[in-house]
């Protein structure tokens, strides 16, 4: 599946969080940042990106994206 | 690429034994209700198998082969040789390949190994037993695959507690000049090796004081060093990139057409990675058995235990060809395809 737009994105990933916590997900969010991340949170965001963008995240690349934007702008270069 | 066939080579049967005392993941406490519905979804365990004190992964097995044995009609005086592969043996010295040769009952003729392998330990150990049982002409051997991995998880550790379970195995190989070849893909990458380590448990880092310290590595996660520590997303990268590649690999290599093979029993790691295996190899969830839901992860026991438990269900598996695919610590993978042909699937024990 090619990599969608930014909007896409966040509702992708905003959707794999809890409801009270998908109201406060945008393009700024750092989603290591919210009450809700964990190990399996992280499974789980993995699991989904790589099924829908064919990217495998690593440890390197939720260190270096402090923003769901940057995250995006890393699976777009991975992906490309 | 370490792919070889080997001639001459067939699994008569195969059994396993569980720990009684059943854990239900339900009742993990520090978790909130949603967390916890979440993480049972995912990882789709439900119960786990926890053995008791000193309940160990030798006595499982030797539980398991004594079952096998009588259901075979086995003579214990023509087992050749044994296998016994586990990380969580007895003693680190001696090895309990021997003891077990002894409580089993096996004759002093009978030569007998120990493989530390994990996750991949099934294969692993098959494709050595089948190579030695092949290379050298011996005619019955036993391969015993187990762990009590419980015993080295943190009780403190919300990320892996919910996943290990115990379990012991027993696999029955015999030399048979009909038997269809295994074919196997073994690999490593041992650059990963701190990706699932116990830092505390050899004559690298020896325990001192510091080892019963506990740290905390994440909220809701502390480990001594004498825990099983894990990296999780180095793991999970790991396999969701390197499985089915391997499977493909192998399959690619000795030219075996994916259509022709029935079932893909792949370790047990939980039900995400699993699936996501599954559907990158294309491969529907009706040849994907799956054993997590009662038994979690069971280290080097998945495999045999899902072809046991999964026989019950659907008896077509023992007369079937699968791959069969482990991959995990070390890091390692091992991939096989085999043909069963009418093989003994002894009834689960419970001990």
């Amino acid at each position: 599946m090619p990599l969608s737009d930014l909007e896409s994105f966040i509702d992708l990933i905003s959707g794999l969080f809890k409801k009270n916590e998908q109201n406060q997900i945008d393009e700024n969010t750092d989603i290591k940042q919210l009450k809700e991340w964990s190990s399996l949170q992280t499974m789980i965001v993995v699991n989904e990106i790589d099924r829908k963008y064919n990217v495998i995240l690593d440890v390197e690349d939720f260190k270096n994206a402090e923003s769901l934007k940057q995250l995006f702008n890393i699976i777009q270069s991975k992906g490309s | 690429m370490a792919y070889f066939s080997i001639s001459n080579i067939q699994i008569n049967g195969i059994a396993a034994a569980v720990p009684k005392n059943s854990v239900s993941n339900f009742s993990l406490e520090d978790f909130e209700k949603d967390e916890l519905n979440k993480l049972i979804d995912t990882i789709g365990i439900e119960n786990r198998r926890v053995s008791v004190h000193n309940q160990c992964a030798s006595d499982l097995c030797i539980e398991a082969a004594n079952k096998l044995i009588i259901d075979l009609g086995w003579n214990k005086n023509e087992i050749d040789c044994l296998f016994f592969v586990t990380q969580t043996p007895d003693f680190h010295l001696p090895g309990t390949a021997l003891n077990i040769q002894h409580r089993l009952g096996l004759s002093k003729s009978c030569a007998a190994f120990d493989i530390n392998q994990g996750c991949a330990g099934y294969v692993y150990g098959l494709s050595l037993i089948a190579s030695f049982m092949s290379s050298s002409g011996l005619k019955k051997g036993l391969l015993l695959v187990g762990d009590t991995i419980t015993k080295l998880v943190s009780p403190l550790d919300k990320s892996l507690l919910p996943v290990f379970s115990d379990c012991g195995t027993a696999t029955a190989i015999s030399f048979n000049s009909e038997a269809s070849k295994m074919y196997f893909n073994i690999t490593s990458e041992g650059e990963s090796f701190e990706s699932i380590i116990v830092p505390d448990s050899g004559f690298k880092n020896q325990v001192s004081e510091e080892s019963f310290n506990y740290c905390e590595i994440a909220p809701g996660i502390q480990r001594q060093g004498i825990h099983l520590a894990m990296k999780g997303l180095e793991v999970l990268n790991f396999s969701l990139k390197k499985v089915a590649p391997h499977i493909d690999g192998l399959l690619q290599n000795f030219e075996l057409n994916k259509n022709s093979l029935d079932y893909f029993v792949l370790h047990q790691a939980n039900k995400l990675i699993l699936e996501s295996i599954g559907a990158k190899l294309n491969v529907p969830l009706n040849k994907l058995p799956s054993s997590l839901k009662e038994f979690g992860n069971t280290s080097c026991a998945t495999i045999p235990l899902t072809i046991v438990t999964y026989a019950k269900i659907n008896s077509n598996i023992i007369d079937s060809k699968l791959v069969l695919s482990g991959f995990g610590v070390g890091l390692s993978l091992g991939s096989a395809v085999v043909e069963f042909n009418n093989i003994i699937c002894s009834d689960l024990i419970e001990i």
